[in-house]
């Protein structure tokens, strides 16, 4: 009685285990897709209400389901405005720095949020938008990427977690 | 004959409360910490910073200019203030940037000059900009009071022009008129009247993010950031108000929009720049002239002896004869 207890306690966790990496895989893929999001409502607040790029922070994630996400826009709006001199790049450079560990993403969605930050605020309405659409299309690239890689991982982890319990299993047998 | 820097130190806001809240957030904290050592010493106010590439910060307090510092400022550094006053996002004033300005919290003006970017015949922008002139809006409570009488006139606003030079105080005056008509004065018998402001260059009432930042008055409406004539038209059509104010009337259009304004028998207030009534007229054709018989009243300001002085009159029968 107990020793089925213990192989089905040895069996859910390392199934739980298997299940909660897989489910950190899926977290990358969720996350460029609000920060996607983001960045499309972003679009609209400066094309439609001309918006300061420190107010579009703000707003962008209103509804925003990913809290690490809506964390990391929000950071981005108190730094512009607590600090009038701080450049968006300037800003962009230390959210990384401060919520990296926060985030599932990877160098490729760092590299992109980096260049959008060197680039946004400086010219018109016009190559704004098209920064936003060359940011989302590069974004939805990774974002295909990492949905693939979630799938192929995600699968092989929980196999890895199901497998490990067996092991353990027959090793205490 | 009253000028308005008499009141300083008076309800005012202080020089160092604008500075420290609307200007120095933009600039270098090593600028900020010069000029408020300059201004320190200084009995009047600075009615001007001026920050060009290679040079010296330069202040301007009434005519007076004086350098401060010896460092010189880079391109950089201008660049990076620009970018500052336009919260690192160009596009949200790209059509200001295009008349060559942009106006910050608090209506104060900067004025940038550069090399202009030409697309289809039309400037789209300014780049390599070596020369800014930040312009520092005053609320001077108390600034129009000698000029009232002229404007509130057997118990009804005046159509008002008010001509006057660069740096004699137009604007801050209009402002105190604005408020004033707005809320209305009880012990003179004087209600407050809804009154409509088109502040194009959010100069008047300081706008920011469509809220007015100075006193205009319990009963003004503005539409901010909207060229002149049509945002005159918006008003006569969706506010109701007694009286329309504008600032630095110029273009054909304008005049129309106050044409219909006072064909709609509402009061228009309204500033021109001229030294006097022959410069002005100099400058008009006979179509343009005809703007003047719309007005009751032409008041004249100069800065000597001090800004806001207010050096001439004219009223109904004079303006009738400048017009033909």
């Amino acid at each position: 009685m107990i020793s089925g207890l213990g192989v089905v306690l040895i069996l859910s966790a390392g199934v739980g285990m298997g299940v909660f990496r897989a489910r950190e895989l899926w977290a990358r893929p969720r996350q460029i897709r609000a920060l996607i999001q983001a960045l499309s409502a972003l679009e609209t607040q400066i094309l439609y209400g001309e918006m300061f790029l420190a107010d579009g922070f703000r707003d962008c994630v209103n509804g925003c389901g990913e809290d690490a996400v809506k964390k990391m826009f929000l950071y981005l709006s108190e730094r512009l405005t607590g600090d009038r001199r701080c450049r968006i790049s300037e800003a962009v450079t230390a959210m990384q720095r401060r919520m990296k560990s926060d985030v599932s993403f990877g160098q490729a969605e760092w590299n992109v949020l980096i260049f959008l930050g060197e680039q946004l605020g400086r010219t018109d309405c016009n190559e704004t938008e098209k920064q936003l659409r060359l940011a989302v299309e590069q974004l939805k690239r990774i974002e295909d990427t990492a949905i693939t890689d979630a799938k192929r991982k995600g699968k092989m982890s929980i196999y890895i977690g199901v497998c490990g319990a067996l092991m353990m299993i027959l090793m205490c047998i | 004959m009253r000028a308005y820097n008499e009141v300083k130190g008076g309800m005012n806001m202080k020089t160092d409360t604008i500075l420290e809240e609307d200007i120095f957030p933009f600039l270098p904290e090593k600028w900020g910490q010069v000029i408020r050592e300059e201004d320190a010493l200084r009995e009047e106010r600075i009615s001007e910073i001026r920050l060009r590439v290679g040079e010296p910060i330069r202040l301007r307090y009434g005519v007076a200019e004086v350098a401060v510092s010896h460092e010189r400022i880079t391109a950089q550094c201008l660049e990076r203030v620009i970018s500052s006053c336009c919260h690192h996002s160009r596009y949200a004033m790209e059509s200001e940037l295009k008349n060559g300005y942009i106006t910050i919290r608090g209506g104060h003006r900067i004025g940038m000059a550069g090399q202009a970017v030409i697309t289809r015949g039309e400037i789209k922008m300014l780049k390599h900009i070596h020369s800014l002139v930040i312009r520092i809006a005053r609320e001077v409570i108390g600034s129009a009071d000698s000029i009232l009488p002229y404007v509130w006139k057997d118990g009804r606003v005046q159509n008002t022009l008010i001509v006057a030079p660069p740096y004699s105080g137009k604007t801050t005056i209009l402002r105190d008129l604005v408020r004033q008509l707005s809320d209305g004065d009880e012990s003179c018998g004087r209600c407050g009247v809804v009154v409509g402001v088109a502040d194009e260059r959010s100069e008047i009432a300081g706008a920011y993010q469509g809220i007015p930042r100075l006193n205009v008055g319990a009963r003004t409406e503005v539409i901010d950031g909207a060229p002149k004539a049509s945002a005159m038209m918006m008003l006569i059509r969706a506010m109701s108000p007694a009286v329309i104010v504008t600032d630095e009337l110029g273009r054909r259009e304008d005049i129309t929009a106050v044409e219909e304004a006072v064909h709609a028998g509402i009061a228009v207030m309204a500033t021109l720049h001229g030294r006097d009534i022959e410069d002005v007229l100099a400058r008009m054709n006979k179509t343009e002239r005809e703007l003047f018989a719309l007005f009751s009243c032409i008041i004249f300001l100069d800065n000597k002896p001090r800004m806001g002085t207010v050096r001439k009159v004219i009223s109904r029968d004079d303006i009738r004869e400048c017009a033909i």
